[in-house]
């Protein structure tokens, strides 16, 4: 029976000197088929492991900054569930007024709360970074990370760098504390086929389609919209499925891959956590017990972070699902030779022993703000978002 | 000595070559993992007591290294990131796509993020030195602080290794073909003023370095021959081939009796006072031909002297080399024979010219570099067959007699001996072709080529069975190919 993980087991080993927790995780493919991301050139991830003493071949269903996201994504949903409290700063685009864009918070910026879009959002009519929450940012550093554990402690453990802040570029850098990867095992490239039959059967032959002077498509010239006295043909050439009308003709590409199984790989590093500092104000020394509970607590979050994910189930991207198989089991890593020690964390334990981590960092007197902090977009930012929401309206349906 | 070990946490490695952002870099250079330490130390506080540790490790010279070379390229793949200095979800082309769980586009630009799996996930540095005990407790420390390796996409753990495995990779400065980044006096004060700047640090120190070859790890039997053979090249004369190795010997062995003069002692006859095969160790002449070839037609190139390790009379046989009246040669092992062959009446058939080959090993043809005969390796073949000791029967097959004919030679047990008339080795003569010499009242020894598997890897010169003093039964390592 492996023994569960505690707030009190959490805490001796941040407080240790043990280097990580690591999850390894089996998951198995809901569909026979998995459809790993495709980069530049529609190329895949691929590469082999030893397993068992054999040369297998791998590939890269779901990489780090991919995993990051759907962890916080996971806190998100728990946040907005009522489940946990976690210190949030939203952007409010309800002016934008399109029920595709209601808010973008701190969780789902792609640089947190460093990212652009709250940089050029207003917190109480005053520009975010010139706020009293941006100036106490500017002074951020390893030695006084004590502003992001008040208002975006999850960009500690997922890594910030401010590179658009006071200084530039040279901005303060807040490297990754968690990593996880999600590879499939023995893996086999196949085909995938693409391809549509249209219900009405209309041939590609069967008209040359021009633009309307009045929007649409119509198949007279007399009504076309004409460009140096010539009418306009509808997209490049005037076809039916230009329109989205006709058939497609089946393609054969490689695109799928048969896996064995998966495998997920998540490392948390303590050592990540232990160089952050939590003094009170800027220049001065901190409690060591508070250091503690602070690392403790984001040690917590990160734990968390992956069990919610997993938890929530992968599906990656369309044709993409996997789930686990088995119970989530963290080993922490202390030294190699010495036996590592197999902790269970299972939702409910993972949601409870954050609750006390936070519970505990709060009663060590240090800031955590868990109410919402909301900010407006600032007037330049909505137009720019409403002209994205028409473009991208205007623009014709692409195929997958 | 001591180690530092390392552990790819999450079993692989994104870590870019210096001069190349898109190339992954493997093995990680030294200096990576010194890196990693002063990062560590500057991260956490500056303690003047690991600083002492950094400072000292400053002052080794570069590490060995045991890494896995087995390792798998992760192909490799442009992601695209979002950009941070605008949040436009709208560019020149029109309205950025949708990412992940963020409900408006971004521009995003292209990263690479090259990854190496290698087969093990530890590896280790090495060093001759002994850690001062007054530093191993912050040496400890530094390493349980440290956090990753390369991109902050590959946590590791670092500790003090009491027992490394042996070094893949070794420093050579000279011979190495490989370069690495390493670290020296000064490095971690060159790091924080670089950090402090606001720069990124350069390569300052460079080793070479090179692999460490397998082979030389196992145990060598070395045979009862010096390895450092008596090479003397044919100069002048008709060409032989290797089947007269029995009378090139004998014309030797005459010569240099005549050189001595009267009484000439057993090391040099081959025979004891009353007549009898010398039972004392004493030089073999070892015939060298052009094999192992397509080429290759077996012909003499020249003579090995093999000198036992226990010989005595190693003054007294180089004396009687140079003792000759040849002008041109004089002062050098020379040697002017004139060859009989008993089996058409001792008439002569020939003259060959033998001088001592001073030129430097790399200067010589394949077959006369004494390294080729004398290269550690566990299977060799004959090139001169081998005189049987005993004769075969029924119940005595040619292969248990030359198992036997190894251990009285002076060689270990063979694991396996295949024979057979024919040659094992490209230019080599069948064993027919070879004539020995008629005893008075015994039917000659049987010649037969073989090739023999020892358990562990000897050292050459081999020369086997009843004919080895006088050239039978010489034998190559047999997974030798000559370059033609």
């Amino acid at each position: 029976m492996t023994e569960k993980l505690s707030y009190k087991k959490l805490r001796e080993a941040v407080a240790g000197s043990a280097a990580a927790f690591r999850m390894k995780l089996k998951l198995e493919a809901v569909s026979p088929k998995v459809f790993p991301p495709t980069y530049e050139g529609g190329k895949y991830a691929t590469e082999e492991r030893m397993i068992d003493g054999q040369r297998v071949p791998c590939v890269l269903l779901d990489s780090v900054p991919s995993q990051a996201n759907r962890m916080e994504l996971a806190l998100q949903d728990a946040v907005d569930g009522g489940e946990i409290k976690l210190p949030i700063i939203t952007v409010d685009f309800s002016e934008v007024d399109n029920p595709g864009v209601p808010r973008v918070t701190s969780l789902q910026a792609p640089h947190r709360i460093a990212d652009a879009i709250l940089r050029d959002s207003l917190l109480d009519k005053v520009e975010f970074r010139k706020s009293h929450i941006g100036k106490e940012l500017d002074q951020l550093s390893l030695a006084y990370a004590t502003p992001l554990l008040n208002y975006a402690p999850h960009s500690l453990v997922f890594g910030m760098w401010d590179s658009t802040g006071p200084r530039g570029g040279l901005g303060v850098k807040f490297s990754r504390a968690i990593v996880s990867e999600i590879i499939g095992i023995n893996a086999i490239e196949g085909t995938k086929t693409s391809s549509r039959l249209d219900p009405l059967n209309i041939r590609v032959n069967s008209g040359l389609l021009y633009v309307a002077k009045d929007g649409g498509w119509t198949l007279d010239e007399k009504d076309a919209a004409k460009e140096k006295g010539k009418p306009i043909k509808l997209g490049k050439d005037g076809k039916p499925s230009e329109a989205n009308h006709g058939n497609v003709t089946p393609s054969r590409s490689d695109g799928s891959f048969t896996i064995a199984e998966a495998e997920q790989t998540t490392v948390l590093s303590l050592p990540a956590l232990r160089r952050l500092r939590f003094p009170a104000k800027p220049g001065t020394k901190p409690a060591p017990e508070s250091d503690v509970a602070a690392r403790c607590y984001l040690a917590a979050l990160g734990l968390l972070g992956a069990t919610l994910a997993v938890e929530a189930g992968y599906d990656l991207r369309s044709r993409c699902i996997l789930r686990g198989t088995e119970a989530i089991v963290w080993k922490l890593l202390g030294r190699p030779g010495e036996s590592d020690q197999s902790f269970e964390l299972s939702k409910e334990d993972a949601i409870k022993i954050y609750t006390e981590a936070l519970d505990a960092a709060i009663k060590a007197k240090l800031p955590i703000t868990t109410e919402e902090i909301v900010l407006k977009p600032a007037p330049d930012l909505v137009t720019l978002v409403k002209k994205s929401m028409e473009l991208a309206a205007a623009e014709a349906g692409e195929g997958e | 000595m001591f180690s530092l070990g390392i552990d790819l946490l999450m079993g692989r490695a994104i870590i870019t070559r210096v001069d190349s952002r898109e190339e992954p870099e493997w093995p990680p250079h030294p200096d990576r993992i010194f890196m990693s330490l002063v990062s560590a130390w500057g991260e956490n506080g500056e303690d003047t007591q690991q600083l002492q540790v950094l400072e000292w490790l400053e002052s080794l010279s570069a590490p060995d290294i045991h890494v896995s070379d087995d390792v798998s390229i992760r192909k490799s793949f442009t992601s695209y990131v979002p950009v941070n200095d605008k949040s436009s979800p709208v560019g020149k082309k029109g309205a950025f796509g949708q990412m992940g769980g963020m409900p408006l586009g971004r521009n995003r630009q292209p990263r690479q993020f090259p990854a190496v799996v290698p087969s093990e996930p530890k590896f280790y540095l090495s060093w001759e030195s002994e850690l001062p005990s007054s530093l191993r407790d912050s040496l400890k420390g530094l390493c349980e602080q440290v956090t990753y390796l390369g991109h902050s996409a590959t946590p590791i753990r670092m500790w003090i290794e009491e027992s490394p495995p042996e070094p893949t990779l070794i420093p050579d400065d000279l011979q190495g073909n490989l370069r690495f980044r390493v670290f020296g006096c000064g490095r971690t004060t060159y790091l924080k003023k670089r950090y402090e700047a606001g720069l990124r640090p350069l390569p300052s120190h460079w080793s070479g370095y090179k692999k460490v070859s397998n082979k030389s790890k196992a145990p060598i039997f070395n045979g009862p021959y010096d390895p450092a053979l008596l090479v003397f090249q044919k100069v002048a004369g008709r060409n032989f081939g290797l089947e007269s190795c029995g009378i090139i010997s004998e014309a030797i062995r005459l010569e240099l009796m005549r050189r001595f003069g009267a009484e000439a002692p057993e090391w040099l006859s081959g025979h004891a006072n009353d007549g009898t095969p010398s039972k004392q160790s004493r030089p073999a002449y070892l015939p060298l031909g052009f094999v192992g070839n397509d080429h290759a037609d077996g012909h003499l190139l020249g003579i090995a002297l093999a000198i036992p390790n226990d010989f005595k009379h190693m003054e007294a046989l180089f004396s009687l080399l140079v003792k000759h009246k040849d002008e041109e040669h004089s002062g050098i092992p020379y040697l002017k024979l004139q060859v009989k062959n008993p089996q058409l009446g001792n008439r002569d058939v020939g003259i060959i010219e033998l001088q001592l080959d001073e030129r430097p090993e790399g200067r010589r043809q394949f077959n006369l570099k004494s390294d080729t005969w004398t290269k550690p390796a566990r299977s060799w073949a004959t090139i001169t067959p081998i005189m049987l000791p005993r004769f075969p029967r029924r119940e005595l097959l040619p292969e248990t007699v030359i198992v036997q004919a190894c251990l009285d030679s002076g060689y270990p047990e063979p694991e396996a001996v295949r024979v057979s008339y024919s040659p094992f080795v490209a230019g080599v003569p069948h064993s027919r072709a070879f004539h020995t010499k008629p005893a008075d009242k015994r039917p000659p020894r049987p010649l037969i080529h073989a090739e023999i598997d020892f358990p562990v890897r000897v050292s050459g010169p081999v020369v086997i069975g009843a004919g080895r003093y006088a050239g039978y039964g010489v034998c190559r390592p047999s997974n030798e190919k000559e370059s033609s």
